[in-house]
């Protein structure tokens, strides 16, 4: 008796482990010339269940040797994000985004402001001293999101369910959609082909842009 | 005799701090510094700013240019530029035209609005003094321009400048007061390359100068009344600037200014250029001098 007892809970607890173990989607990005391509945003936004509220953390999107670090940050809605000025210069960062504007004018190095992001949508970063500055700031309804390395690739963990997978990137028109069901412990590969504009940032180049609204 | 020695020490570290402290907020001041360093070389053609052909004047020169500048932004959209420039020029064949130019420069820009294609105004005063070969040509230079400038897409900007420059010199056949307007556009064609050119209209004094058999000629009435009048009626001298017996004069003329540039970004902080400037002058009673020059420079801001 005692026997069966013992295994009947090492086979529930067995089981219990497998439904909490969590999918993970691993998400190749690349471009129609087959390209990797890097800062694309892999979110899972699930269909069927809210999206658990945001962790204590915190973003951080610096200034540094007169550009943003990094290009492309995401953060969950409600989440706290730091600007660190780690510059030796001033700088005036704005944003004119509907997601969130702001203004964080007469910036000194070694300042450090935050703000809370708290609705879902694409901030876009300037500086208005340095104007090829520029930085992306996706702000997501779920706490289920990577960001693609070198390789185009990004590891989004995720609960088993049914979610809506996006990707975007700075230099696509529209982000991908398509749904995905996620089984527990699953660990499903999807590529993604990405259709991405020219980059027309302005440029940094050469010895003159030293800042002075150029 | 213990508290003399308690107040020595505390007077000590006081002062100690007091240093430190100084000197971090000078070291700050430094690290927000912006050096830049250009050399510049030139082909001229008809430096001497001939209107005789066949005594026209054509040389190299050298020059060497460093700035040390700083912005604060003083409040959302004003932003304040400061720098001191020093620019060395050498003309190895005529080396009377060699000249240190070296002052303050002081800016202030307003921004309207936020964002990369906001327009810029942009005020800028300048007082140099040249230290010339020439002796007569030494002397302060006040300068001031007001520039309009706006981007237009990422890689095109353009802008209108209009400039006033007041050189007093030691003798006055070398005193300027010139007044332009320029317009100038930028095309950032790729990463490295860029484009600019800029045309504009300067009328003030200039400095011509003209070899002795042509410059009496002039001045004993054998070209005319008209040049004769004119010319004795403004400041001149012999400077033997582009040769023996060679003579510098003062007139009053129409400038039309056209500048091509070439830029390639060797990395974020060197630049190459390629210049062609051309400078067609035409004095009050129509004599003309054209100059052409051809110039490479490359820029390194440290």
């Amino acid at each position: 008796m005692r026997s069966r007892l013992l295994f009947a809970l090492l086979v529930l607890t067995a089981a219990t482990r497998v439904a909490a173990a969590p999918a993970t989607l691993t998400a190749t990005t690349k471009d129609t010339k087959g390209t990797a391509v890097t800062d694309a945003v892999v979110s899972l936004i699930p269909l069927d269940t809210a999206a658990p509220p945001p962790a204590e953390s915190t973003g951080e999107i610096a200034q540094q040797t007169q550009e943003f670090l990094p290009y492309v940050t995401v953060v969950q809605a409600g989440t706290t994000v730091a600007f660190p000025n780690r510059d030796t210069v001033q700088h005036h960062v704005y944003s004119l985004s509907k997601a969130k504007k702001f203004e964080l004018p007469l910036y000194n190095p070694g300042q450090k402001e935050s703000l809370v992001f708290a609705a879902t949508g694409l901030v876009t970063l300037g500086c208005n001293i340095h104007d090829w500055m520029l930085a992306y700031l996706l702000v997501v309804p779920t706490p289920y999101f990577a960001k693609t390395d070198g390789q185009g690739r990004a590891v989004v963990a995720a609960p088993a369910g049914r979610y809506r997978v996006e990707v975007w990137h700075p230099r696509m028109s529209a982000a991908l959609a398509q749904e995905i069901t996620l089984s527990a412990g699953e660990t499903p590969a999807r590529d993604f082909s990405l259709t991405l504009k020219p980059d027309r940032r302005i440029r940094r180049g050469g010895a003159n842009k030293s800042g002075g609204y150029r | 005799m213990k508290s003399p020695r308690w107040f020595t020490l505390l007077a000590a570290l006081l002062a100690g701090t007091v240093l430190v402290q100084n000197r971090a907020a000078a070291a700050d001041w430094l690290d927000t510094l912006t050096l830049t360093a250009a050399g510049t070389a030139s082909w001229v053609e008809n430096i001497s700013r001939t209107s005789f052909e066949p005594t026209r004047k054509d040389t190299a020169t050298y020059e060497l240019s460093l700035s040390a500048g700083r912005h604060q932004q003083l409040a959302a959209a004003w932003l304040l530029h400061g720098s001191v420039d020093a620019t060395l020029l050498t003309v190895p064949d005529y080396d009377l035209g060699n000249h240190l130019k070296l002052g303050p420069r002081l800016g202030l820009q307003h921004k309207f609005g936020l964002g990369p294609l906001a327009p810029v105004l942009q005020l800028d005063t300048a007082l140099t003094y040249k230290s010339a070969r020439l002796a007569a040509d030494r002397g302060w230079t006040a300068e001031a321009s007001l520039r309009l400038g706006k981007r237009f897409t990422p890689g095109l900007k353009a802008g209108l400048t209009s400039r006033w420059i007041e050189h007093n010199a030691r003798s006055a056949t070398f005193d300027l007061s010139q007044h332009s307007f320029t317009v100038d556009a930028a095309w950032d064609i790729t990463e490295q390359w860029s484009l600019s050119g800029s045309a504009g209209r300067l009328s003030g004094d200039i400095v011509a100068n003209s070899s002795w058999p042509v410059w009496g000629q002039a001045i004993t009435g054998r070209f005319g009344p008209t040049v004769f009048n004119y010319y004795t009626a403004h400041p001149w001298e012999v400077t033997d600037l582009y040769g023996a017996g060679w003579v510098s004069y003062n007139v009053e003329a129409d400038v039309d200014l056209w500048s091509l540039e070439a830029t390639y970004a060797i990395s974020d902080r060197t630049t190459a250029e390629l210049r062609y400037s051309s400078a067609f002058v035409v004095n009050k009673i129509g004599v003309r001098y054209p100059t052409d020059s051809w110039g490479l420079s490359v820029v390194h801001r440290f």
